[in-house]
């Protein structure tokens, strides 16, 4: 179903499954094409400018690539490169930290997954529940807060609470002397991980919460009211009625979740970790843009390439196997 | 209606956002902030910086009819092209500045990723390195840069300046083309043009403690001694145990540790064996040496923990805020005057420029030697974009030779004749800067940036302008190494470094995975050999081909 900008008029409804409706529709959208032109434009640019423009540039993921000057055209530097076949791929899959990376980038995203996820499903069902308006309000903005703030202002605030001279290990110190000399929270393998997963909760459970607070906040007061009255109380409403109204949500987000595990969070892990860390902390992004831009030999973009054509297709066969899994069980998927 | 109007609104918002991103049509330089006032001496009122404003010694008028913009990077490019002086030397070559700033956490890589889109600035101005000889040439090889013409008779001072250098030769020349200007470092010959990757220390407080020797140079037991006696007693009241040991640069942790110790002449990537192989350094036992030898250091307090995880400029600044004995960094003459002493004397943190001093420290092997290492006589390197025009090509090269001539070097060091100094009838200057209570002069430049006049050279120093007490302080190890013995410099194998073979411009000595795993190694201690022995078997297999392509190759 289609609605046209005048919400209130019901009648505007267009059925896109008569020949009549998709008529109706183009009328409306010519109607009112300047208004959905005006809007459409900027997201239109920047997918095309950033999302199809760039997509030729995967073939040098099987190309060396040599720099061109001068009047070359946009994709000159594809024409000048020569094709090397699998060569980048060959050499990447022979790459030890390659697959500590691939490895750090799914057991990440599997810890996000598990602990990060239902975090603020839980903080969403946890402020709902609240009576006091006020402290409500105030609580979502604390929890919120973070989440506008870059990951280099943590990342520094962290570093800061975590190091040598942190609040953290002088308190710590009180308890445990010993850790006066020993104290290495931000390069311990053993820590690291946890401190990524407690930050990022931190960061984005707050923000997460809002779409969950949205979809909670639509269902239907009657049938809460209806449980009260049947005797259930505050933990069976939550069991029986919040959490499958909004597990539609829930799924979605899942399915988009799992479609994004090769993507762990660069910015957060770019700006807490250190080399005493890759080991259990350097993922597919951060590994591209040591060896792009951080690599003191000549700049191989080829095989920079590669290694990401290698993580979008893992992505997306991830996002489908989500998608099929999801309809298999029953639920809706997202295609 | 309402939704029509709303919808306008939200349009015209849109496009006065995309007008306001469009760049100034005239392409003026950056809003010049206005220059913060320079606090003078006592008694005296404060004096306001030199605003954008007609200078008093502006040129009548330009010797150039045709107004040209000039595109380069700069570092503190808010802080560049602000003051009066500027606006002078704008005018007299009648040109705009449209400065791009870079930081020194960004500069290389924003450099490659111009170079690799073609979107170069007319002058691409970087901190080239001799690891980066490579890509240059590369580059070079494929037209990025527009080459400096080999005659340059019409450019006396900059022919004079390629006269002095070695690496506009051996590195910089590609198919018997200069394709950058290094900017010459100007050193005196008995420097070897080793760079000051040495200590920086509180003398004060070794005094405090009792451990204090004449002349700054220690043994590292007499180094280890006064950090735990400093870190036991105090002196800094920074709380008994609170006091870090050594701090560096970024840049210099854990690699310049190793390097000052001195453990082996040739530290270059790849040395020969006694069979006359090449063998990555790294691989050596003295290499193996100098990881354990630091990584006890760290293990046992003697450098900042947190070090392993900085990435600015934490470890310099815990040292000029009086909360670490020691820092390893780049600490020339020129840097005591212009970083530690504004920042630690001037702020009162320490009362004196002789409570904090260079020092040095003996190289553990046999307690008497030291070492500093060969680098490049330039800082750093300037690059024409092959779109550069004759035109603008020429009164670039005008430029640089101007700054190159006396009158030049006094406009870099001092400013505007009149405003800033004034010719004796013997030839020398005299400053008109008011001068500070400890007899230095106050610069009304001090809190602005200058790199667009870097190009060509550095001033050599001191100057007229230079707050000498920097210099002072290293009379004696000037001395130490102008006429000892165990003054030892690592020299740079220039065959190595401009070789162009494949497998060593695709991993040279594999720099990024070994300081990685030295890191590690050092952070987290343990037992050295097994995890070095583990590294260097994974290792071996990637660096044999680069060795067979050098002893091809080099012989």
């Amino acid at each position: 179903m289609f609605m046209s900008p005048n919400l209130n008029r019901a009648h505007d409804a267009i059925s896109l499954r008569t020949a009549k409706g998709r008529k109706l529709l183009l009328k409306k959208i010519w109607q009112y094409k300047w208004i959905y032109l005006i809007m459409l434009l900027p997201g239109l640019a920047v997918t095309v400018l950033f999302r199809y423009l760039p997509l030729p540039g995967i073939a040098l993921a099987f190309k060396t690539f040599k720099p061109v000057f001068g009047k070359t055209g946009l994709f000159g530097f594809l024409t000048a490169s020569p094709w090397v076949g699998f060569t980048h791929f060959t050499r990447l899959f022979k790459e030890s930290a390659f697959w500590v990376a691939t490895g750090n980038t799914l057991y990440i995203s599997l810890l996000k997954l598990i602990f990060g996820f239902p975090f603020p499903v839980i903080l969403a069902i946890m402020i709902n529940e609240m009576t006091l308006k006020k402290y409500k309000r105030v609580l979502q903005t604390v929890y919120t807060f973070p989440h506008f703030l870059s990951w280099v202002v943590l990342s520094g605030i962290i570093l800061n609470l975590f190091g040598d001279s942190g609040v953290i290990k002088k308190v710590a110190v009180l308890f445990d002397p010993a850790l006066q000399d020993g104290w290495n929270v931000l390069y311990n393998t053993a820590y690291f991980r946890t401190l990524l997963i407690l930050s990022d909760m931190w960061k984005e459970g707050g923000w997460g919460t809002i779409l969950y607070l949205a979809a909670i906040t639509g269902i239907d007061p009657a049938l809460n009211e209806a449980a009260t009255i049947d005797g259930a109380n505050r933990m069976q409403r939550i069991l029986h009625i919040t959490l499958p109204s909004i597990m539609d949500l829930v799924v979605i987000m899942f399915i988009l979740q799992v479609g994004n595990m090769m993507n762990s969070n660069f910015d957060q892990i770019f700006n807490l970790y250190s080399a005493p860390v890759y080991k259990v902390a350097d993922v597919i992004d951060t590994y591209v843009y040591r060896i792009t831009f951080q690599s003191s030999t000549v700049m191989d973009y080829g095989f920079s390439t590669a290694v990401g054509l290698f993580k979008n297709v893992i992505n997306f066969a991830l996002l489908l196997a989500a998608n099929y899994t999801s309809k298999a069980a029953g639920g809706d998927g997202i295609m | 209606m309402r939704k029509k109007l709303t919808c306008l609104l939200l349009a015209a918002l849109m496009a006065l956002g995309l007008a306001a991103c469009q760049p100034a049509a005239n392409s003026e330089s950056p809003a010049a902030p206005e220059a913060p006032a320079q606090t003078t001496n006592e008694g005296s009122e404060e004096q306001q910086a030199p605003q954008e404003e007609a200078p008093e010694e502006a040129p009548a008028t330009s010797a150039y009819d045709t107004h040209l913009t000039i595109s380069m990077d700069v570092l503190d490019a808010e802080k560049t092209n602000v003051t009066a002086k500027d606006a002078w030397f704008r005018e007299k070559f009648n040109i705009d500045w449209d400065l791009i700033p870079v930081t020194w956490g960004d500069w290389n890589e924003r450099v490659r990723a111009w170079v690799a889109a073609d979107d170069m600035p007319d002058i691409l101005w970087w901190d080239m390195k001799t690891n980066y000889t490579n890509e240059f040439r590369t580059w070079a090889n494929a037209g990025a840069f527009r080459a400096i013409p080999a005659d340059l008779s019409n450019w006396p001072n900059l022919q004079a300046l390629r006269e002095k250098l070695i690496t506009d030769d051996t590195m910089l020349t590609v198919n018997g083309e200069l394709y950058g200007w290094p900017a010459s470092r100007q050193n005196p010959d008995w420097l070897e043009n080793a760079y000051y990757c040495m200590f920086a220390y509180r003398r004060d407080w070794a005094k405090a403690v009792g451990l204090y020797k004449e002349g700054d140079a220690y043994t590292w037991d007499e180094v280890k001694a006064m950090i735990k006696a400093v870190q036991e007693q105090d002196p800094g009241q920074n709380g008994v145990g609170n006091t870090i040991g050594i701090t560096s640069e970024t840049w210099a942790f854990p690699g310049v540790f190793m390097e000052i110790l001195g453990m082996a002449d040739d530290r270059n990537g790849y040395v020969k064996d006694e069979n006359g192989d090449y063998i990555p350094y790294f691989t050596t036992d003295t290499y193996r040496q100098e990881l354990k030898f630091v990584t006890d250091l760290f293990q046992e307090g003697y450098i900042w923990k947190d070090q392993v995880v900085d990435s600015g400029s934490d470890g310099v600044n815990h040292f000029t805020a009086g909360t670490a004995f020691m820092f390893l960094g780049n600490n020339s003459a020129s840097w005591f005057s212009g970083t530690a002493y504004p920042k630690m004397v001037d702020t009162g943190v320490v009362s004196s420029s002789d409570d904090v001093a260079p020092m040095i420290v003996y190289s553990p092997v046999d307690n008497k030697s030291f070492w500093l290492t060969e680098t490049e006589d330039y800082w750093t390197v300037a690059h024409l974009n092959h779109n550069v025009d004759d035109e603008k090509l020429t009164r670039i090269l005008d430029m640089w030779n101007w700054l190159g001539s006396e009158e030049g070097r006094i406009f870099s060091v001092a400013g505007l004749e009149g405003q800033d100094y004034e010719v004796n009838p013997d030839g020398t200057y005299t400053i008109l800067w008011e001068k500070g209570e400890d007899g230095n002069y106050i610069s009304p430049y001090a809190d602005t940036a200058s790199n667009i006049y870097t190009p060509p050279a550095l001033v050599p120093a001191p100057n007229e302008t230079s707050r000498m007490d920097g210099y002072n302080a290293f009379a004696a190890i000037y001395e130490f190494m102008q006429t000892s013995p165990d003054y030892h410099v690592h020299k740079l194998n220039w065959d190595l470094l401009t070789f162009d073979g494949e497998q060593y411009a695709n991993y040279g000595a594999f720099d990024s995975d070994v300081k990685a795993k030295i890191t590690e190694i050092i952070a987290g201690g343990g037992d050295v050999d097994a995890q070095w022995d583990a590294f260097l078997a994974e290792m071996e297999p990637k660096w044999q081909p680069v060795a067979a392509e050098l002893k091809a190759q080099l012989g």
